[in-house]
């Protein structure tokens, strides 16, 4: 049964107003539970279903062929990316080796501490990425993971927008031979997101989490710089 | 309350499975079917013809990207549509300054007596949902309506609505709120 409290806090997820911790105490509330889930989703239904109210307005007749003609570029096959795993070999020791060299600031610990007492009611993991590269030291990037459904929500601050590039999260799972590809991280113009995400393949016990610098579009098998690494 | 119907779900849900595949046609028809009220959407809240244009494909080339994080089970494609490309225009409005005219809604009914005219060129599994959301924003007290489309075409947070409409915070917050719940209610009475 959702209380009124958790009504009001859901409308303010829904309309963007929760910032920060409280969105990310909110987001690992609603991975724990299916009725919250429902609720949010009829909330955003209704929200969106606002957008019908706008004047009525055809776009102009050519964009569709340009449009298709982007689509058709860029959808291109990739080429094959022959890649080394040296550096993930190297960035999964780093990861290790910076387990007692936290960059993050206290702020951010607690945050998780906070994440992480609702994770185990929510049977779900965190996971701190640690910066991989100085430009990045300022950046957070925080890997809410729940195993079972094979689903999770990376939240992420302060990474910059490469023109060009994409950020791409790479599940790293001990019993696959390559990282697993678990999609794209917009970046906002605030350098703040979060994003739900499934790695395309199920990944098990003992994954860690990873996010490189990719080409536009992102690429089949990590072949950039890894930028972050986490537990 | 599901506000989109279940059959046009599925083929909305079927198709965006399609295009993470990168299939042309799919892209297409799902371009036939959501750019008219996407473009709407965008032109209204930018009040520009070509930033309407770019927003417009580079929100199709998001949905495009990122049609395999589409989940039909949590929501449904249009909501997930709008959704996106609502957020990636508030984003270039606030790259570009924030420059949102600053709307007379007071005077200004989104949807008035144009209705049928502009409901037409709607593709058909949306015209009857369109002029139910007109209806039911409609009913809706001025005070109520005026805080929610500030927020939804607009982008504006509680605290900048409060210091447009001259309202204490939480008279915005409790506002707001109503609306949401009204626009449920009047939904489910639809329905």
């Amino acid at each position: 049964m959702i209380d009124e409290k958790m009504e009001e806090v859901a409308s303010l997820y829904v309309l963007g107003e929760l910032k920060g911790e409280q969105a990310a105490r909110f987001e690992a509330e609603l991975l724990g539970s299916a009725e919250l889930q429902e609720h949010v989703s009829g909330l955003q239904e209704e929200f969106a279903t606002l957008a019908l109210a706008a004047p009525m307005v055809k776009p102009p007749a050519g964009l569709r062929a340009r449009l298709i003609q982007q689509f058709r570029a860029e959808n291109q096959p990739s080429k094959v990316i022959r890649v080394s795993f040296l550096p993930w070999a190297i960035a999964a020791a780093l990861a290790v080796a910076t387990t007692f060299f936290f960059r993050q600031q206290n702020k951010l610990q607690t945050q998780v501490a906070e994440l992480q007492t609702r994770a185990i009611l929510a049977q779900t993991r965190v996971a701190v990425l640690q910066s991989q590269v100085d430009t990045y030291a300022s950046a957070s990037a925080v890997v809410v993971w729940d195993e079972k459904n094979q689903k999770g929500l990376v939240r992420y601050d302060r990474l910059p927008a490469q023109e060009g590039k994409d950020y791409q999260l790479w599940a790293l799972d001990p019993a696959q031979k390559a990282p697993v590809d678990a999609g794209l991280m917009p970046v906002s113009h605030s350098g703040f997101a979060k994003v739900e995400f499934r790695p395309h393949i199920p990944v098990g016990k003992g994954t860690k989490f990873a996010i490189s610098v990719e080409k536009k579009g992102g690429a089949p098998l990590p072949a950039g710089p890894v930028i972050f690494v986490g537990e | 309350m599901r506000a989109v119907d279940p059959a046009e779900r599925k083929i909305d849900a079927e198709l965006l499975e399609r295009i993470s595949q990168g299939d042309e046609a799919a892209f297409t028809q799902l371009y036939e079917r959501f750019s008219g009220p996407l473009y709407s959407l965008i032109r209204q809240m930018t009040n520009d013809d070509t930033e309407a244009q770019d927003a417009l494909s580079e929100g199709f080339m998001q949905i495009w990207r990122r049609a395999s994080t589409f989940d039909s089970e949590r929501s449904a494609a249009f909501t997930w549509s709008v959704m996106l490309v609502r957020n990636k225009t508030i984003d270039r409005l606030r790259t570009r300054g924030r420059q949102v005219r600053v709307r007379e809604r007071a005077a200004e009914q989104l949807s008035t007596a144009d209705d049928v005219d502009s409901l037409s060129m709607l593709a058909p599994h949306l015209r009857e949902q369109a002029a139910l959301v007109r209806d039911v924003v409609r009913n809706l007290p001025d005070e109520q309506r005026l805080p929610l489309e500030m927020s939804f075409f607009d982008g504006l947070t509680h605290d900048e609505i409060s210091e447009r409409l001259s309202a204490p915070l939480g008279t915005v917050k409790a506002r707001i709120r109503r609306g949401l719940q009204r626009l449920r209610t009047l939904w489910k009475e639809e329905i």
